[in-house]
């Protein structure tokens, strides 16, 4: 049954139209009642909770990306910390070798960077970034602050040396106790720093300081070489088994210093 | 009913997205009209009366938001809509280009009703008001249109019904 009886269906919509027409000319002509405030205010209400809502979610969209960028500025910031704490690392080092420079007498001291590890042929040695140019020589004795390194082992290049450890068991340093004056040779055996000739009557205690005596011909008097570890007879009644730890980190060498001039240290 | 009840949400929607985004999407000062595009749509599909009366609730909405001009909303949206269903008869449809200019017309026609109305009401200056908008909203409306008649058909699986005679 048609909706719209007697009339053709093209003018109902035009009718329909017309109809809807005169309903906004009424709404638009009456004053807004208040059930219209009423419907707007909850109509802007729910479009202010929305645009919160939408605020809040591109908020945390923003947020994220934040995140995202504090995390690499962290990461960014933690690696300039960690080159900054090197940095200090390594000043401290360079000041304890100008104090140790400044506090020396009349030698000569070249410095230089420990540029490799081994001479190819053995783990006893470090190669050094200074040579001929700095008036660098064979067996010239090689220190850090700590104490004493080793020597200059073969003839340098112009710009590299090698440096022989004192952990390479050829390597031996004629050694004085700083407190009782007790003389030995001072040589790794066996992986571990000795001080070899010792008698057993002779006054050594463990943490008695070691230095070179200057007897040998290479190293001069006074460096520091390590300490006493441990003291014990040996079996053959004679002399003392007395073992040194060196006091120049021998494994973590970074910057060293020649010694150069024959003067007093 | 399931219809009905899709129109409803797209209506809604519409309405939200017209107060909410639309004012952010502004490209050199102009505005698409969602209200318009809706009302169009439902005309494309189900004829001038649908059209018209969908126009009618959803400018009745977008008048109720901005009471100034309370009614030209609604009677320019209701005409939105029947134009929406008329163009059908007229137009195919399926192109895009057609779309294009039955939601351009659909535009300046609503925005005419609108600036008409509001001038009787005194919350409109009319020409000022036609020249800075009308046109270049008409453009973006017809463009934003065509993707929403493209999204309506994938939803619904079909094209616009053409009553062409």
């Amino acid at each position: 049954m048609p909706r719209f009886p007697g009339i053709p269906r093209s003018r109902r919509e035009e009718l329909i139209l017309v109809g809807l027409l005169l309903f906004g000319a009424l709404l638009a002509a009456v004053p807004r009642p208040a059930t219209t405030r009423f419907a707007h205010d909850l109509l802007a209400g729910g479009n202010a909770f929305l645009l919160q809502a939408f605020g809040w979610a591109f908020d945390l969209g923003a947020d994220a990306r934040e995140n995202v960028e504090l995390r690499r500025e962290v990461m960014e910031l933690r690696l300039a910390l960690s080159d900054l704490e090197e940095t200090r690392r390594q000043n401290t080092r360079l000041r304890q070798l100008l104090d140790f420079t400044q506090s020396r007498g009349t030698a000569i001291l070249t410095g230089a960077e420990v540029i490799g590890r081994g001479d190819g042929r053995q783990a006893f040695a470090v190669t050094v970034s200074a040579g001929t140019a700095d008036s660098v020589s064979y067996n010239m004795p090689v220190v850090t602050a700590d104490g004493l390194v080793g020597r200059i082992d073969r003839e340098p290049g112009r710009h590299t040396a090698i440096v022989s450890l004192l952990s390479d068991p050829s390597n031996a340093v004629a050694a004085i106790i700083e407190r009782s004056r007790v003389q030995g040779v001072f040589q790794f055996v066996n992986g571990e720093g000795r001080l070899l000739h010792v008698l057993q009557a002779a006054d050594v205690q463990p943490g008695d300081r070691v230095r070179s005596s200057g007897l040998g011909g290479i190293y001069p008097e006074g460096l520091m070489i390590g300490s006493v570890v441990s003291v014990e007879d040996d079996p053959d009644g004679v002399t003392r088994r007395v073992v040194i730890e060196p006091a120049a980190a021998l494994d973590r060498l970074e910057e060293v210093f020649i010694l150069t001039s024959g003067g007093r240290l | 009913m399931n219809r009905v009840l899709r129109y409803l949400f797209f209506g809604v929607a519409a309405v939200l997205l017209q107060t909410l985004l639309v004012p952010g999407l502004a490209l050199v000062g102009q505005v698409p009209d969602l209200v318009v595009i809706f009302a169009v749509i439902v005309g494309a599909y189900e004829g001038s009366v649908a059209g018209s009366t969908a126009g009618f609730l959803v400018g009745l909405a977008v008048d109720i938001y901005h009471p100034p001009t309370f009614g030209a909303g609604v009677m320019a949206a209701t005409v939105a809509g029947y134009l929406g269903g008329k163009a059908r008869i007229v137009l195919d449809l399926d192109h895009a280009l057609n779309q294009m200019v039955v939601l351009a017309a659909a535009r300046i026609a609503h925005d005419l009703v609108y600036a008409l109305v509001g001038a009787l009401q005194g919350s409109v200056t009319p020409l000022p008001w036609l020249l800075r908008g009308t046109f270049g909203g008409a453009v973006y409306t017809a463009l934003v249109g065509v993707a929403a008649l493209a999204l309506a058909g994938l939803v619904r699986q079909r094209k616009p019904v053409s009553d062409r005679r």
